[in-house]
């Protein structure tokens, strides 16, 4: 197995040029691409084990060519490079079967646990848990696309922004979630002050889902460094 | 509201076009009217009022014209604002990304060069980012202070554009030429104010 081969496309030369090294530094193999057009060229072209895909762009804008590889069955995993802080932007982005995002301005150190994370979570050649319209866990179950969560067949009645939260966590699996990332991803705020935001969701998560901090079933936290969800999660019916 | 004005000299026209004709018959005949001063007052009240109702009725029509219109003035600039600070969200966050990998690169460069190759990244950034501020502050200006009105030299302020734009170090590989019209006439001085324009 050589350096995994990642994708970097954005039309922004300043971010490419010193993006490319940067990841090159990291362990990666580096191909850019200047849109989205070039990408889905360059994507048949190198097989990328990964595509750093922006979305704003000339041409073809990074959410089209997401569109375009997925709809010809191309689940190569794709972190998102979203510009607009808006959740809805977000929700998007995890429903038209990104496999991650990123809010920019983004730290570039983020950027590569990202890739990482979901380079260790992908199972090549299927659709990755974002793609899914239902997760399910032991008997916890959400709908993805009416918003809806059960726990044994009831009912949970969850705020959105808790489920917002829970369906973070649980495409996610098993991997450390700092509050920060965590903040940016769910509430798209990028500052350290309003992490107890995230305290105060996983607190109102865990009294609904009936989980003991001390020995969680589901969300588990890890002292000083963020939340882990530690159950088994399949894409389900 | 051109419409309007033909509206109006329709019956002129008409009018004028009946006299041709009638002019033009071999008799001219004479027509005379006559009418009780009651009936003739009630009608002349009567008519008035008419008048009076249809210049109201115009009026009115117009009025809600120009209200529509001024809707629409203040939709469209609502909409140039969002779309402004949409761009505007853009055009920072890009420079900001760019900063922060560069600053990254700054601290792992592995040689002099990657370091100064780096160090060139960040200042072309922050530069960018200046340049954002300062249009920034001016379009704040623009709303809240009156714009001056002054005669202001276009080739003058172009030929100052151009000396600014030929320091920055992003035109060194750069050729930089300004073609001003000259015949059949020279670009004419303008009105406005001098800071903003330029």
């Amino acid at each position: 197995m050589g350096a995994p081969k990642i994708l970097l496309v954005d039309d922004e030369a300043a971010i490419t040029e010193s993006l490319a090294p940067f990841l090159h530094r990291a362990g990666f193999d580096v191909t850019v691409a200047a849109d989205g057009e070039e990408a889905i060229q360059q994507a048949a072209r190198v097989q990328p084990d990964l595509i750093v895909l922006n979305v704003l762009m000339p041409r073809l804008d990074g959410r089209e060519a997401l569109r375009r590889l997925r709809s010809r069955g191309d689940w190569t995993p794709i972190i998102l490079l979203t510009q607009v802080g808006e959740s809805t932007e977000r929700a998007m982005a995890l429903e038209e079967g990104a496999d991650d995002y990123l809010n920019k301005p983004f730290d570039p150190y983020e950027l590569v646990a990202r890739i990482r994370a979901v380079l260790r979570r992908a199972r090549p050649g299927q659709p990755p848990l974002t793609a899914a319209r239902f997760l399910t866990s032991g008997l916890l179950r959400l709908d993805r696309r009416s918003r809806r969560v059960w726990l044994g067949g009831q009912e949970l009645p969850l705020t959105p922004k808790a489920i917002a939260l829970l369906e973070y966590l649980m495409t996610h699996p098993d991997e450390l979630l700092s509050r920060e990332r965590l903040l940016d991803a769910v509430w798209g705020w990028d500052y350290p002050a309003g992490t107890r935001t995230v305290d105060t969701r996983v607190a109102e998560l865990r009294r609904m889902l009936g989980d003991d901090a001390l020995h969680p079933r589901y969300i588990e936290t890890v002292p000083g460094q963020g939340y882990r969800f530690i159950a088994l999660v399949e894409a389900g019916m | 509201m051109k419409g309007l004005r033909l509206f109006i000299l329709l019956p002129a026209g008409l009018g004028l076009l009946a006299s041709l004709l009638v002019h033009n018959l071999q008799a001219n005949p004479i027509f005379y009217l006559r009418a009780d001063l009651a009936a003739l007052t009630a009608l002349a009240g009567l008519g008035l009022s008419l008048l009076l109702a249809t210049g109201w009725a115009v009026h009115g029509l117009l009025e809600r014209t120009r209200r529509i219109s001024a809707l629409h003035a203040q939709e469209r600039a609502a909409d140039d604002r969002r779309r402004f600070l949409q761009r505007l969200d853009h055009e920072l966050k890009n420079p900001l990304t760019a900063l922060r990998v560069a600053l990254a690169n700054l601290t792992e460069a592995p040689s002099d060069v990657a370091r100064r190759e780096a160090m060139v990244g960040v200042e072309e950034q922050a530069r960018r980012l200046s340049r954002l501020v300062a249009d920034l502050r001016k379009l704040a200006e623009l709303e809240t202070r009156p714009i001056e009105q002054t005669p202001v030299d276009l080739a003058v302020l172009l030929e100052e554009a151009l000396a600014l734009a030929r320091e920055r170090p992003e035109a060194a590989d750069r050729h930089l030429a300004l073609n001003l019209p000259r015949a059949p006439w020279p670009l004419p001085t303008i009105t406005g104010d001098r800071d903003l324009l330029f």
